[in-house]
């Protein structure tokens, strides 16, 4: 009888150590709390965020060709039907392109989140009050910088109704366990969420200068960054003082120089603000593509999808030997034109350029314009860009009209910024169309309804509470 | 008290176990069937039981010596079975269990243990995924117990559950191969399918899907006996499609070139080549086995060997196993004893690629075209474009998978008070899969490289009590138990490509490394268990039955569950209204109800995760982003099962019979829902769905005719089982109808209908007045351009009822044996015809498209050439979906026993067969059937898709002969 009471004891001891060990964790993967647990963890997530919006659905292009499929610079050449739709002004609720592109995005908004939340709460003492409000104020750029994405492509530009119209749903907080159910906010509500999350980060951010290394300087969010947005968003209000000012500020910075010649693309150079650094090993290219995948031929090892519209070669034309028409190529007499900026066909290592300077010049000088009519230093600016295109300068006296000087400062940001997602909201917020002719000729007026992107089928089955866009 | 115990023929019976009846005194006999005890003088009377004979009672009076001749039983009803952690009577038993012995499968040539289940056991049906050698198997016990987690039952091999994950490499196909064709057929005495509640409560969280349990040969006391057995024999498939030659293929492309200006002609390169002739050889296949088995009182063992060296019919697929087993035990004194059982397999399987893979032997062989030569003029391979020169392939490159295999068991067991006994069983599983392939320049320019060794180790230990008691009409028997179990899984994959020449074999020597990679994840399950059985007057039982299981898979807020079952059964034959009834010599009704889980779960889908790697790297530095969603309170499906059963003996015991009904219902089925993308995922696993399974099975045994030397016996289970996906959660897509629906494919889960529901337009046929080729709409009126809007429910993977029949002849020395197994109503989707039946491509096709509509009137298969439905035609519709329905000879054998009087003149062999069997001869399918084997799911152990194909290879028909010898 002993003899069984020690063996059961003994059987009891073994057990009772076995249950502890049903605690084993994952070797891939970290569980949440463990991704900030420390300053190095932390801002590994932080990287994380800038890795995600290195993804095809949200600076890895999509967005980007899905604006120019709507406007005029590009001739729709390719084979996807969720693409072919959309230069159609025939798009469906239940669009995959459009589907990922909403999910992707919002994936970036909410990995930001978590790094605004728990930067702060990380236990660390290496980790200092200055880098922590640093690596929130990134995750705050980046938050603004995709929520200024989507509310261009799902909500009627400002100008409509001063940003009465529907936009995107604001998330502001991670995943926790509890699923919610957000409305949508309208166009001004968004804007002003970008406006404070782009304030309140300001004076956190590193300047370019204070990274050492190119890629850090150019890739990662800056003050020169966050006041070239802010300047970009007042911009597209029609708050043109406040525009010329901060491009004024990001002009006068040290560390961004117009580049003298169009060789910078791609090189982290001066010239630019912020650009999603891409590599042949990490870029955010899928069997969909990349940059470079619809903007080259196949002779290029591109897809071929966006050559230039007649219309964009009849612009470049007007002024032959334009230097920015040089960065062209064909595959022969004939063929389609295509652009230069992203040559990369191979392995798509190209940088997702996203501000340069040379923006802050065009939207200086507009604003200016805008306020002050045709002056001095609105022609000064444009004349630098000029010079550098190789075309004749500017003067006064060659603008009768104060319209006239607005719409050629618009015609070279035209020529500039082609094929680098500006265009559609350069058209739309001037209160012009899309397109004037082919298709979305007269139907793509700013208040039209197939000028913005409908709200993606799947997202309102689960959360009908997202109101559609009209005439989806 | 002594006495000797002798069989009818006077041969002395080792290991028979004489008792004092009411007490637990009692004693074996030895060799020589002698037995000694001492027995208090009030004792009455002596029990004389050993397994296969009848027991007998011997009135003691004043005897001393007491010697008895026991008779066989041939009875089932003395059987015993082996069931979850332990043994019962099937006299006594009330759960719902089927066991196949060895005896059914001896010398099949089956490679892994589940095709040893195909039609032998009422409510298990088995698919084999398709013909390629150690391919895997979709096994439903009792249909199919969930959408998305696992849907392969626990094979558990003397009391270790084996790991079984997915460790080989898919190589085109639709899943890999069969992670369980390491064990040895040889090796096997018993296979037990534990079906119902009561039976698989006690594997708590594992066993909703059923469980398999498979004992090994055991030694035995007495001279040591030794087997040898080998066979031989050729393999070819069961059907294969008919490609065309060259003339055809111009032919047709030809006249499809002529129905529309715009489409070119084709050109006649002048070279001919028929591939199919090229990949395919006739298999061969050749099996040694050797063992030997004995043991004196106190030491029995089992050692035994098995080589198979089998060649497929397809070229380039091989497979070389071999296995090695010690089993041995020993008894230390009355009170104690300990063994060991050891198992060790080493597998090489020259593997080629499956489906929906150019590189794929048969797959590439169907769509090369005729014209396009093997061999360049001077004899080199010619290179393939987009498909590759196959034979260069299978003859210069290397697909090889090494397995290896070590599974064994050690256990000691005490009685601690008589009729309570102690047992401690450690239990390790390890397995090791190595995959190397190289394809040379020939195939892919500059050649490539790639290697990935998988291993996945286990270790248990399983620690019981168990106690027996029986109190005058009153038997109690509880057992109680503790397991812990864990396995690590490790792999690493290297992959490389550009090498300077063919003969630089390893990827040390690749210019360009493209992949590095390794990882490791691990499991445990912490348990405990106990079982109370009571029974009185041997003949009213109730069994319950308790597992409490804690698993790392399942979420912080449901780490623990608890699983039940109660049951009972009644004897009606021995109930005194029954006695002389004239009609049933035995007559049971049994009831059971219980809950099991299925743990097949991810390892950490309840965790919230953030991976690293090159994915979420930036500029270089790396970065962590979030990939999971956690839910805390993720955890297993459950399975609440009812089961009610009659069990039945007539005829003087010659016909048995059995009935069952069950109910099974699953809820919590694991299904990724829909969450809003604002909370920055697009999906949540979560336990939220409801499905049921419910049917009938029926098994008869029968003795036809035993007179004289002439016997005839037959076996026939029938099953009927229904399943129905009863909910599925809020925001899962809804189908045009407006059901919710899992999977967006052809194959689906429709609310209200089957797991495996087919939804898909309807083709009707060609017109014979217009060739145009003609589909279903919606409201049934013809059409030539369907739409998606049109699809219906047209048929389901899942059969209405399946089984086996086996009927065995026995004359003298000699013995017929045939096994048919059949499955009827469920439907297979070919997608592979949606290319060999296309005449658009420029890929070779089936001689059926030389039946295409050339005038008013003909009744064609293919549309006319100029019709605009010709680019249409082999769109997804039901014309790729086939009757599955069919009945096959699996089985069929003629051997013959050699007479003793013969053998003894040898002095040595005392027992030799010689056999000769087929397999798979002769089949019976629907008359429409285009495919090859009606036989094919190349998904493998899939619940979500059953009965799909996409070049799978059909299953081989066998013919081989053995010869066993006994020493």
């Amino acid at each position: 009888m002993k003899k069984l009471l020690y063996i059961l004891a003994a059987g009891l001891i073994l057990t009772a150590s076995c249950e502890n060990r049903l605690d084993i964790n994952p070797e891939q993967d970290l569980a949440t709390d463990l991704a900030f647990a420390n300053k190095d963890n932390a801002f590994a997530s932080l990287m994380g965020v800038y890795s995600l919006s290195q993804q095809y659905e949200v600076f890895g292009a999509l967005p980007q060709i899905i604006a120019d499929f709507q406007a005029d610079n590009v001739l729709f050449s390719g084979t996807f039907p969720t693409l072919r739709d959309i230069d159609e002004f025939d798009v469906v609720a239940d669009n995959s392109s459009i589907q990922d592109l909403w999910a992707e995005n919002f994936r970036v908004i909410v990995a930001a989140n978590a790094v605004i939340k728990y930067v702060p709460l990380v236990e660390d003492d290496a980790f200092t009050d200055a880098e922590r409000a640093q690596y929130v104020a990134e995750a705050k750029f980046l938050r603004a910088l995709v929520n200024f994405q989507l509310v261009n492509l799902f909500g009627q530009p400002y100008n409509l109704d001063n940003g009465a119209s529907l936009g995107i749903p604001i998330v502001l907080e991670p995943y926790e366990g509890e699923i919610t159910y957000p409305t949508r906010a309208t166009v001004n509500e968004v804007h002003q969420q970008i406006f404070t999350d782009l304030q309140e980060a300001l004076p956190d951010l590193l300047t370019a200068g204070e990274f050492g290394a190119a890629e850090m300087a150019r890739g990662r969010a800056t003050q020169g960054a966050a006041r070239a947005l802010m300047a970009r968003l007042h911009l597209y209000r029609g708050e043109y003082g406040e525009a010329a000012d901060l491009a004024g500020d990001v002009i006068d910075d040290a560390d961004y120089v117009l580049a003298a010649n169009h060789n910078f693309y791609d090189a982290n150079s001066p010239e630019d603000v912020f650009t999603i650094q891409n590599s042949a090993t990490d870029n955010g290219s899928t069997s969909s593509g990349g940059w470079a995948s619809y903007y080259n031929s196949s002779t290029y090892g591109g897809r071929g999808d966006c050559p230039f519209s007649p219309d964009l070669i009849a612009a470049f034309e007007e002024e032959p030997g334009d230097a920015r028409f040089a960065l062209s190529r064909s595959d022969g007499a004939g063929e389609p034109l295509f652009t230069t900026k992203f040559p990369d066909g191979t392995t798509n290592a190209d940088n997702a350029p996203i501000i340069r300077v040379t923006e802050m010049y065009l939207t200086r000088a507009e604003a200016l314009a805008e306020l002050d009519g045709v002056n001095a230093e609105s022609l000064d600016l444009m004349n630098e860009l000029r010079e550098r295109a190789n075309l004749s300068t500017w003067d006064a006296a060659d603008f009768a009209t104060d319209e006239a000087f607005i719409e050629a400062i618009l015609n070279e940001r035209r020529k500039e910024l082609c094929f680098e997602g500006h265009r559609r909201m350069d058209l739309l917020r001037k209160g012009k169309s899309l397109r004037t002719s082919g298709n979305g000729a007269g139907i793509s007026a700013p208040g039209d309804p197939y000028i913005i992107l409908p709200i993606p089928q799947r997202a309102r089955d689960v959360n009908p509470g997202l109101d559609q866009n009209d005439g989806y | 008290m002594t006495g000797k115990v002798t069989g009818e023929d006077g041969a002395p019976l080792p290991g028979v176990s004489v008792l004092v009846k009411g007490t637990t005194i009692g004693a074996q006999t030895d060799l020589d069937g002698v037995y000694e005890l001492n027995v208090p003088s009030d004792a009455q009377t002596l029990v004389f039981s050993f397994i296969g004979f009848r027991s007998l009672e011997q009135e003691i009076g004043n005897n001393t010596v007491i010697n008895v001749e026991l008779s066989q039983d041939i009875e089932a009803l003395s059987e015993v079975v082996v069931i979850g952690y332990g043994e019962q009577s099937r006299r006594y038993q009330v759960q719902s269990v089927a066991t196949v012995d060895a005896k059914k499968f001896e010398n099949v040539p089956a490679v892994s243990p589940q095709q040893l289940l195909q039609g032998q056991a009422a409510g298990v049906q088995m698919t084999n995924s398709s013909g390629l050698l150690g391919a895997a198997a979709n096994i439903r016990i009792r249909g199919a117990a969930s959408i998305t987690a696992g849907g392969e039952p626990l094979f558990v091999i003397d009391g270790v559950p084996l790991n079984d994950g997915d460790y080989t490499q898919a190589m085109g196909g639709a899943s890999g191969l069969n992670p369980l064709y390491d064990i040895n057929p040889n090796d096997i005495a018993s296979l037990t399918v534990l079906k119902d509640a009561s039976a698989v409560a006690i594997y708590g969280s594992r066993g909703a899907n059923g469980v398999v349990l498979i004992e090994t040969k055991k030694g035995q006391m007495g001279k040591a006996t030794i087997d040898f057995d080998y066979y031989t024999g050729f393999s070819n498939p069961v059907d294969i499609y008919e490609p065309m030659n060259g003339d055809q293929f111009l032919e047709v492309r030809q006249a499809y070139a002529d129905g529309d200006p715009s489409r070119t002609p084709p050109t006649d390169p002048g070279t001919r080549f028929n591939w199919l002739d090229a990949v395919k050889r006739t298999g061969s296949i050749s099996n040694y086995s050797v063992s030997a088995r004995g043991g004196s009182e106190k030491t029995t063992f089992f050692i035994g060997g098995t080589y198979l060296d089998q060649s497929g019919y397809a070229l380039g697929n091989d497979l070389d196993k071999l296995n090695g087993r010690v089993n041995l035990e020993h008894r230390l004194n009355d009170k104690v004893k300990f063994g060991a059982n050891f198992g060790i397999s080493k597998s090489l399987n020259d593997r080629i690629g499956a489906e929906n893979n150019t590189y794929a032997s048969l797959t590439s062989a169907y769509l090369q075209t005729p014209l396009t030569p093997a061999y360049n003029d001077d004899g080199s391979y010619a290179r393939g474009n987009f498909i590759p020169n196959i034979i260069a392939l299978e003859e210069i490159g290397v697909t090889d998978q090494v397995n290896r295999r070590n599974t064994g068991n050690i256990y000691a067991q005490v009685q601690l008070i008589p009729g309570l006994s102690l047992k401690t069983d450690w239990g390790m599983d390890g397995v090791q899969v190595e995959y190397f392939n190289r394809d040379p320049d020939i195939v892919s320019p500059t050649g490539y490289a790639f290697k990935q060794i998988v291993q996945d180790n286990k270790w248990l230990t399983t620690n019981t009590l168990d106690y027996d008691r029986e109190v005058g009409d009153h038997n109690f028997g509880l057992l109680l138990g503790q397991s812990y179990e864990t396995s690590q899984y490790e792999d690493i994959t290297v992959e490389g490509s550009g090498f300077a020449s063919d003969q630089l074999r390893n990827i040390a020597s690749a210019a360009t490394p493209t992949t590095t990679s390794s990882t490791r994840t691990a499991w445990a399950l912490s348990s405990w268990f106990a079982r109370g059985n009571y029974r009185y007057l041997d003949r009213y039982m109730l069994e319950g039955s308790v597992r409490r299981d804690g698993s790392s898979r399942f979420g912080a807020d449901n780490k623990y569950g608890t699983f039940w079952a109660v049951s009972g059964g009644w004897i009606l034959s021995e109930e005194s209204f029954m006695q002389d009834n004239g009609v049933f010599n035995y007559l049971k009704l049994t009831a059971g109800y219980g809950t099991a889980g299925n743990d097949r779960i991810g390892n950490f889908s309840s965790l919230g995760l953030y991976r690293a790697g090159p994915e979420s790297d930036y500029a270089g530095l790396p970065g962590l982003r979030p990939v999971q969603p956690e839910n805390p309170s993720l955890s297993w499906e459950t399975s609440r099962s009812f089961d009610v059963g009659l069990d039945m003996s007539l005829l003087n015991s010659r016909l048995d019979l059995k009935v069952n009904y069950f109910y099974k219902n699953t809820d919590g089925l694991l299904l990724d829902v829909p969450i809003p993308y604002t909370t920055g995922y697009r999906t949540l696993t979560q336990n939220v769905g409801e499905m049921e399974n419910k049917g009938w099975e029926f098994s008869v045994n029968s003795t036809n005719i035993n007179r004289g030397d002439f016997r005839w016996t037959t076996g026939f289970n029938i099953s009927f089982i229904k399943n129905k996906i009863l909910s599925l959660p809020e925001g899962s897509s809804v189908d045009a109808e407006g059901r919710r629906i899992v999977g967006a494919g052809s194959q689906r889960a429709i609310e209200g209908h089957s797991l495996n529901s087919f939804y898909m337009i309807r083709y009707k046929g060609v017109n014979p007045e217009t060739g145009d080729a003609e589909w279903l709409k919606k409201d049934g009126t013809p059409t030539t351009s369907p739409t998606a809007d049109d699809r219906v429910i047209v048929g389901k993977g899942d059969p209405d009822f399946f089984g086996g029949l086996t009927n065995t002849f026995t004359y003298k020395g000699f013995e017929l044996n045939a096994f048919l197994q059949f499955v009827s109503g469920n439907k297979l989707l070919l997608d592979e015809l949606s290319f060999l039946e296309d005449v658009t491509l420029p890929y070779n096709k089936v001689t059926r498209m030389l039946n295409y509509w050339k005038q008013p009137g003909d009744r064609a298969f293919a549309p006319s050439m100029s019709s605009p439905t010709v680019t249409s035609f082999t769109q997804t519709s039901t014309l790729q979906l086939q009757n599955g329905s069919y009945m096959r000879l699996k089985n069929i054998t003629l051997s013959y026993n050699l007479p003793a009087e013969l053998l003894q003149k040898s002095n040595f062999i005392s027992r030799a067969r010689v056999y000769v069997m087929g397999q798979n001869l002769w089949t019976l399918q629907d008359k429409d059937f285009r495919g090859a084997d009606p036989e094919i799911s190349a998904d493998g152990a899939s619940n979500r898709f059953l009965g799909e194909s996409f070049f799978a290879v059909p299953q081989a028909k066998t013919i081989t002969f053995g010869v066993s010898l006994g020493f």
